[in-house]
């Protein structure tokens, strides 16, 4: 769903003439997006506001897959609202295998485990779900079952970390 | 005009240097014929060189040295390209160029890789590479794997997608970025990020920095032409776990564009303008300020105090900060914050001193009283005052110090006079000042910052900040 309404609230007086405008666009659940241009004195505004709708409505699913992707890496989700859940899903599977650094690549385990139990029983159905070749979400799949099992061996030596005093 | 090529893996210097199977070994050596097998070859003016390599410390000669073509006793070679090839067309080569080498030359040698999905990547792990003077033509991606330092001095990129940098420190200098398409973009991943002079040219991007760039560490950009981007650029779109992105006396594109376009998050990190958001030139105030993160906007405005900001040049001035909508949280961390502002206090160890700021704000959101005290509050830090004149220490001292409180307003100011060089309103009704007083035991630098977590859901509220500090 796009951008349902919008307008410009409001705008800065800066040097030179130029301006900053404060505009403002609702999506169907409410958020408000924002956009902060700095324009030249004899900026079209009105055509500036309608150029950012009609970006800001292709960016959406984008946006919103990175908020996904953040959010994963918190142990969080939240419902797509853009786009078809699998695409969501799939979006955000894609900008995780970006993350080069293990560790933080790590933090999103939690999420994936929860995303396996709602898009099938196997990988095949995953695979499906997504709408990818069963080669290619093995390869997903693959690296974080690797993290998960550094993670269960770290984890397991802290376990076996003493503490300062009571140790012989 | 002749061809040699060179390849620290597989070539030795006693081959003669026709073909990747009679490759030379040293790269440097090709520049003195009296180091080479049978002492006929050395490269000449006109001449191309292809390279290739696909391990770094190959090379026999130490790290960072420069190939100088056009010096010393060999003062005879240009100009001359080298090209590190994985190419469809008549020369093949690693697209990997790995080595510990410096590489030179004056009229623009090239590194160039063809077809799309080619990606040319420039390795080191344990060593320092520069560049200086080559032109990179890159169909595709160029990348730049670095566990050290990585140094281009008067290089050119032309990119048919991105250049992206991974690890290491890496600088630009007078370097350009040659787009090819309006879709490519800047992707900096470096620990630490400089880019000291030159330009963005080529096809008007509307991105600059896109992908989640600045991944790995803050990048500074100094004297930069930005002004080929797209005339409604985006400088950032800037994706999970980014940092800052600098920008000091960079022209920017005089359309409107924007700071960060697309999602942002607490991890987004920001732009910050300084002296350089102008109208396609540079501007000529150092008071010149652009800001936005994830809390919200700081711009140089004409608005002003009397007796406030004049930089002599763009004239009286304030700062306006206007948060984002259902960002912020009254009393915490999450606010928007001005840049410091800064003032010299004499001091003796027995004279007390006051610094005063002064802000006022849009009706807005407000209620059309004061802003109460977890809303808007003002750090200020200090020299010491505490007797002990061999430290130098600062303190921090919070003007109101009840930023919890939820009903009181700060300060009121009913002195100053604030004016809106663009018409009503004057912002005359909601005038506020925020103090400290302290005894300095020294001559130093006092510092302040303003804090506003006003917590916007309908219409914004503009709050103008007057940046210089007074001193009574």
């Amino acid at each position: 769903m796009p951008i349902v309404s919008s307008q410009i609230t409001g705008q800065i007086n800066k040097p030179q003439g130029r301006r900053k405008l404060l505009m403002q666009g609702t999506d169907q659940t409410g958020k408000v997006h924002e956009s902060r241009p700095n324009v030249p004195a004899d900026n079209d505004d009105v055509a500036t506001l309608a150029a950012w709708v009609v970006q800001k409505d292709a960016q959406l699913p984008s946006d919103e897959v990175r908020e996904e992707a953040s959010r994963a890496r918190n142990n969080k989700t939240e419902p797509a609202q853009h786009q078809p859940q699998a695409d969501l899903y799939r979006g955000t599977l894609a900008e995780l295998m970006q993350i080069e650094d293990a560790l933080e690549f790590s933090e999103s385990l939690l999420w994936f485990r929860a995303f396996e139990i709602e898009a099938g029983a196997n990988t095949n159905a995953r695979a499906n779900y997504l709408g990818v070749p069963r080669a290619e979400y093995v390869l997903v799949e693959s690296r974080f079952n690797q993290i998960q099992g550094v993670v269960t061996v770290l984890e397991a030596d802290a376990e076996r970390v003493w503490s300062d005093e009571g140790n012989w | 005009m002749a061809y040699y090529y060179v390849d620290p893996d597989t070539g030795s210097n006693s081959n003669s240097g026709d073909s990747w199977a009679q490759a030379y070994a040293n790269l440097d050596d090709l520049a003195d014929s009296s180091t080479l097998g049978g002492g006929a070859a050395f490269v000449d003016a006109g001449d191309t060189v292809f390279y290739r390599s696909q391990s770094a410390g190959k090379d026999t000669k130490a790290a960072q040295r420069i190939l100088d073509f056009n010096g010393g006793s060999e003062d005879k070679t240009q100009p001359l390209k080298i090209i590190g090839v994985k190419a469809a067309t008549t020369n093949e080569g690693a697209s990997v160029v790995a080595s510990d080498i410096a590489v030179k030359g004056e009229t623009q040698p090239i590194f160039a890789v063809t077809g799309a999905g080619n990606d040319l990547n420039i390795t080191t792990s344990t060593a320092s590479m520069v560049f200086v003077g080559v032109r990179f033509e890159i169909v595709d991606q160029m990348i730049a794997n670095s566990g050290n330092t990585l140094t281009f001095v008067d290089n050119t990129f032309n990119l048919g997608n991105r250049f992206r940098m991974n690890g290491g420190w890496t600088y630009f200098h007078n370097c350009d970025i040659d787009f090819v398409a309006a879709s490519d973009f800047f992707q900096p991943l470096a620990n630490h990020f400089e880019w000291h002079g030159g330009a963005i040219t080529g096809a008007a991007a509307t991105t600059f920095l896109n992908t989640n760039p600045l991944n790995n560490g803050p990048g500074y950009f100094y004297d930069v032409d930005l002004s080929g981007l797209s005339s409604t650029a985006n400088i950032m779109v800037p994706g999970n776990n980014v940092n800052m992105a600098h920008f000091n006396n960079c022209k920017l594109p005089s359309g409107a564009y924007s700071l960060l376009g697309g999602a942002k998050s607490e991890e987004t990190g920001g732009v910050e303008l300084i002296s350089s958001s102008g109208s396609g030139s540079h501007t000529t105030s150092v008071q010149d300020y652009e800001y936005e993160d994830f809390y919200g906007t700081v711009d140089l405005s004409t608005n002003y105090r009397d007796g406030g900001a004049d930089d002599g040049s763009t004239g009286e001035f304030s700062y306006a900060m206007v948060t984002a909508a259902d960002k912020t949280l009254e009393g915490t961390h999450a606010a928007l914050k001005s840049p410091w502002f800064r003032v010299w206090v004499p001091g003796d160890g027995a004279t007390a001193k006051t610094l005063t700021v002064y802000t006022t704000h849009d009706n807005g959101t407000s209620g059309g009283i004061d802003l109460y005290e977890d809303e808007l509050w003002v750090e200020f830090s200090t020299t010491a005052e505490d007797g002990d004149s061999d430290n130098t220490y600062t303190v921090i001292d919070v003007a109101e110090r009840f930023l919890v409180n939820t009903t009181a307003a700060g300060a009121d100011d009913t002195g100053s006079t604030w004016n809106n060089a663009a018409g009503s309103p004057t912002n005359n009704t909601y005038k506020q000042k925020f103090a400290v007083t302290y005894t300095p035991d020294y001559d130093g630098f006092a510092s302040a910052r303003v804090w506003y977590a006003k917590r916007m859901t309908g219409s914004f509220d503009t709050l103008y900040v007057d940046p210089r500090i007074i001193v009574t």
